[in-house]
């Protein structure tokens, strides 16, 4: 059951998808339950504080990491994804995010996720499966600024594609850094060109960044295919 | 080069002709006088005479024996300029007969044609005309006595009889010319086909215009639908029929301003102002050398052969089709729109070294303010932004005259002790005022914006005159005039910032209504074609870090000065409540919108980051090492602000320059000012294009389309006409028109 987990830890493939931070495995979704459970025990419901500025929706911060050296064989991806805090207002988030360390300033293999509260940071969710996610690709130095933009862009409603957005997540990887934005329905051109041209204004890219859409159904196949696991997942 | 070799080539020959073919009908009073429709129209304007079958026999004839090599002979100068306007229409003319004679039964058509018109015409069947037609020519005798050395070249052909022999002793030449003929057909095709192209469809428009004009007996026609009507009539025939007939509308339309520059005795009435797609069909258009030879002087209505009406409809395939705008006018909505700096008199006296090389007439209000208006009434724009607009001049005189030509008008005197403003009149008839906002750029709590430019935003919705039901996309219309001086762009990019700032905001007001919104942004920005602060128009986006103030304008180079003011971040204080983005920051206050959605843009957000809430270490949050065990640092600020990491403004609207910084086909500037210190492109319209995005998003249908525009000169073009203000441009900025198609 937990070969996927496995293999991902064991993965040191720098560049592909699961580095966006969103390693996904089928099987956790059953042993997450009692993580649920506990999350939801432990976190109160996140309500706008008085006269605060509250957002259209709550949002849930999430950090990965992957272990240094050999990861720990048992270890889920999920059990691997913390969850940091929810938030349902302007100052809130604020809260959480001035708390936080910049991408930039993060060490190793580590990932920040900000997805709508109620959808996890994987290919799986409900909210996730027939998606995809614009990919950016930064050099060294771009990541702080860029993933600030992006998700004030998204906390601000600022793409105007409805209910479409997922969430976002910035990969620090070695060599470059990686931005994704999440929506729910990859099949929705006007939908993902929207999204496209906000990131464009918004990100304030060079010029000659380049930009890929990537469904999510796409990411798993290549993540199977690269690991040779057609078989298991197909058993699930 | 091709149109000064035809030039050079036709001018003597075309004279010749226009003799011969005067003097021939003057030998043969009983060849038929084709009057078209645009006579009637003038209450008797001048007479149009066509080659009959027999002379262009002739002239065949003639063609067939030339055969000796091309040559170029040199015109006399003085004729030239007198004659320009009639030798343009006879040149036309003269291929047009060559075509003639190549079909013959087109010709016939052709007479059946304008017999038609003769006969549907109630105030001139053909004998009458006739008879105007020689009391026409009478009148050009006695003129000509009166003004001997300017119109000498008319009287030759009109009084003398003798003169079809002077011609024919010339008759050596004009086998040459003829050879030469042969020749530029050829070539004049090419041109035609090419750059006349465009012109020739705008004729044809203006044909059908004045043919409806013809059967309505209206001084005016403008629907789209009823010229589209008559236009079905007219297709009928076959394309080289239609041509030829637009031809002979371009011909007499030359005669027509060479008649109204003839002292015309009471009892003749002209238009009072061509509409625009009528007055601007001079084939001189082909000629831009023409326009190096000094014109008529006390004609202001011959503005149009020195700046032409350029159709830029790319899809309107008139040979063809109807104009597109016209086969479909429920869709459609057509409108014009000048922007004018008509130079406030007080200005002008300050600055009167400016002018030294100017006429004091040319100076005096009392003038220019005819000019101006006669400019007005001549081109009719829908909307009509003006700059330096003298508040007393306005009010006693412009403003009166404004609202007898159907316009209403918003007027923004400067702020301080300045006595000019702007103002942007719109035809009544045609839009409904949405709303409108006058900007002041003086504000009081901030030292950069401490000079007294003003702006006028307004938002109009276009009437449909067609459809119900039908609702066009209202437009925003910005005008401003931005501050001179070279040196301080910083000061014109706030005030700019202004302006798109408001844009912004009355755009998202109609977005938030669930409409689209077109932007016309036109003035007085004082600022050059290519540099900074026409980029940030241009490409949406400027960055500035380290520029040099002088060089956002690029008025003069100040590149020499030991010590530049610099531009850094941020360009202007954050109390002014613009963002980098050139939009109101106070815009995203959260507002739940039609969506029901919160929005907060970027810089409201960053807004809150140290509020108070914010720094407080939430409750829940684990501490991780390297991961959650930030402080907030207000001293970081700056770490992610815009400025500090952009050095970039930037605005969200689309927008394109109507104008080009060259003359077409030319390596010469264009400008739209000159005095004696220099000449420049400063004055824009621009307008939004709807290419948002890119790819996915090319069938968007919204933003306007460029129809056409009144071209613009060249400086030595207008110092060949003794600079500005002159006779024919009341002020020292010529004015900038553009023809758009919304919907």
């Amino acid at each position: 059951m937990n070969n996927k987990f496995d293999a991902l830890k064991d993965d040191d493939s720098g560049d592909h998808d699961q580095d966006n931070g969103s390693p996904k495995d089928s099987e956790k979704e059953k042993t997450e339950d009692e993580e649920k459970d506990q999350n939801t025990t432990k976190r109160k419901p996140v309500v706008p504080g008085a006269g605060e500025h509250p957002l259209q929706y709550n949002y849930t911060f999430w950090y990965s990491r992957r272990t240094p050296g050999r990861p720990a064989s048992t270890q889920s991806y999920e059990q691997n994804i913390k969850q940091i805090g929810s938030f349902a207002s302007v100052e809130q988030f604020w809260r959480f995010y001035s708390h936080m360390i910049r991408p930039g300033d993060l060490t190793g293999h580590s990932d920040f996720h900000l997805f709508k509260e109620g959808i996890k940071p994987m290919w799986e969710d409900d909210a996730n499966k027939s998606g995809g996610k614009w990919i950016i690709r930064l050099r060294k130095g771009l990541a702080s600024r860029c993933w600030e933009n992006l998700i004030l862009a998204m906390l601000g409603e600022q793409f105007m594609v409805g209910e479409e957005i997922c969430g976002a997540v910035v990969s620090v990887r070695f060599q470059e850094d990686i931005i994704s934005i999440w929506n729910k329905t990859a099949s929705d051109q006007a939908t993902t060109a929207r999204i496209r041209d906000t990131l464009r204004r918004v990100l304030n890219l060079p010029p000659n960044t380049i930009m890929e859409y990537k469904t999510h159904t796409d990411s798993i196949k290549a993540w199977e295919d690269f690991h040779g696991l057609v078989n298991a997942s197909g058993g699930r | 080069m091709i149109g000064t070799l035809i030039y050079y080539a036709l001018f003597p020959l075309t004279k010749l002709i226009g003799r011969l073919s005067e003097s021939w009908w003057k030998v043969h009073p009983g060849h038929p006088v084709f009057i078209n429709g645009k006579e009637v129209w003038d209450g008797g304007g001048a007479p149009f005479r066509r080659l009959s079958e027999q002379q262009t026999a002739l002239l065949d004839q003639w063609r067939s024996t030339g055969s000796e090599p091309l040559e170029k002979p040199k015109p006399a100068n003085q004729e030239r300029g007198n004659a320009e306007g009639l030798v343009e229409g006879r040149f036309v003319l003269e291929r047009e007969v060559v075509a003639e004679v190549k079909k013959e039964q087109e010709m016939d058509l052709l007479h059946k044609d304008t017999e038609n018109i003769c006969s549907a015409d109630p105030a001139g069947p053909d004998p009458e005309s006739l008879e105007e037609a020689r009391a026409f020519s009478s009148v050009m005798e006695k003129d000509a006595s009166d003004l001997p050395e300017v119109k000498r070249e008319e009287t030759i052909p009109s009084g003398n009889e003798s003169d079809g022999l002077n011609v024919l002793d010339e008759k050596d030449e004009v086998e040459k010319l003829f050879s030469t003929i042969e020749w530029t057909e050829v070539q004049g095709a090419a041109a035609l086909g090419s750059k006349g192209g465009v012109l020739y469809k705008e004729e044809r428009r203006n044909h059908k215009e004045m043919e409806e004009t013809t059967a309505d007996s209206q001084p005016e026609e403008k629907s789209c639908r009823k010229t589209g009507e008559s236009e079905a009539q007219v297709v009928e025939g076959s394309s080289v029929f239609n041509l030829s007939a637009l031809l002979a509308d371009g011909h007499a339309e030359s005669l027509n301003s060479f008649t109204q520059f003839q002292s015309v005795p009471a009892g003749w009435h002209f238009p009072v102002g061509l509409g625009l797609s009528e007055a601007v069909c001079y084939p001189s258009v082909q000629f831009p050398t023409m326009s190096y030879y000094p014109a008529f002087r006390e004609n202001n209505s011959l503005e149009v052969m020195w700046r032409v009406w350029e159709d830029l409809n790319e899809d309107g395939d008139y040979s063809i089709a109807p104009p597109t705008a016209c086969v479909d006018p429920c869709n459609k909505f057509t409108f014009t729109v000048m922007s004018y700096n008509i130079l406030a008199q007080d200005l002008l006296e300050a600055n009167y070294e400016l002018y030294l090389h100017c006429s004091e007439g040319m100076l005096a209000w009392e003038n220019r303010v005819h000019a101006i208006l006669k400019e007005l009434q001549t081109w009719e724009p829908d909307i009509v932004c003006l700059q330096e607009v003298q508040e007393n001049h306005f009010l006693e005189q412009m403003h009166p005259a404004l609202i007898e030509m159907g316009y209403i008008c918003i007027y923004k005197q400067r702020t301080g002790t300045k006595t000019d403003g702007c103002a942007v009149c719109y035809h009544g008839d045609r839009f409904i005022q949405l709303s409108v906002s006058l900007l002041e750029f003086r504000r009081h709590d901030c030292e950069l914006l401490d000079r007294d430019n003003v702006g006028i935003v307004l938002l109009l919705q276009p009437i449909s005159e067609h459809g119900e039901g039908l609702q066009f996309s209202p437009i925003c219309v910005a005008n401003t005039h931005l501050l001179f001086n070279p040196r301080r762009g910083d000061v014109k990019l706030a005030q700019l910032a202004i302006v798109l700032a408001e844009i912004d905001s009355v755009v998202k007001q109609c977005k938030t209504k669930g409409s689209d919104c077109e932007v016309i942004l036109c003035g007085d920005l004082n600022s050059l074609p290519n540099m900074p602060l026409y980029q940030l128009i241009a490409t949406g986006q400027l960055y500035y870090h380290g520029l040099p103030a002088w060089m956002v304008s690029g008025q003069e180079d100040l590149s020499y000065k030991i010590h530049h003011r610099r531009l850094y971040a941020p360009l202007w204080p954050s109390s002014l409540g613009i963002s980098d983005y050139c939009q109101y920051s106070s815009v995203y206050e959260p507002h739940t919108k039609s969506s029901g959605k919160l929005q907060y843009n970027h810089d409201f957000l960053q807004q809150l980051r140290y509020c108070q809430a914010a720094c407080v270490r939430p409750a829940d949050l684990e501490f991780i090492p390297g991961v959650t065990d930030n402080k907030p640092n207000p001293e970081e600020k700056q770490l992610f602000s815009p400025s500090r990491f952009k050095n970039t403004i930037c605005h969200g609207l689309n927008l394109s320059s109507v104008y080009s910084p060259y003359i077409a086909d030319t390596e010469r500037c264009a400008v739209t000012t000159l005095h004696s210190e220099g000449a420049a492109m400063v004055d824009y319209i621009f307008y939004s294009t709807g290419q948002g995005g890119s790819g996915v998003c090319k069938d968007r249908k919204n933003g306007l389309k460029l129809l056409g525009r009144l071209t613009l000169l060249s400086e030595a073009d207008l110092w060949s006409m003794n600079g500005l203000p002159n006779e024919m441009f009341p002020s020292d900025h010529l004015s900038l028109l553009a023809k758009f198609q919304l919907g």
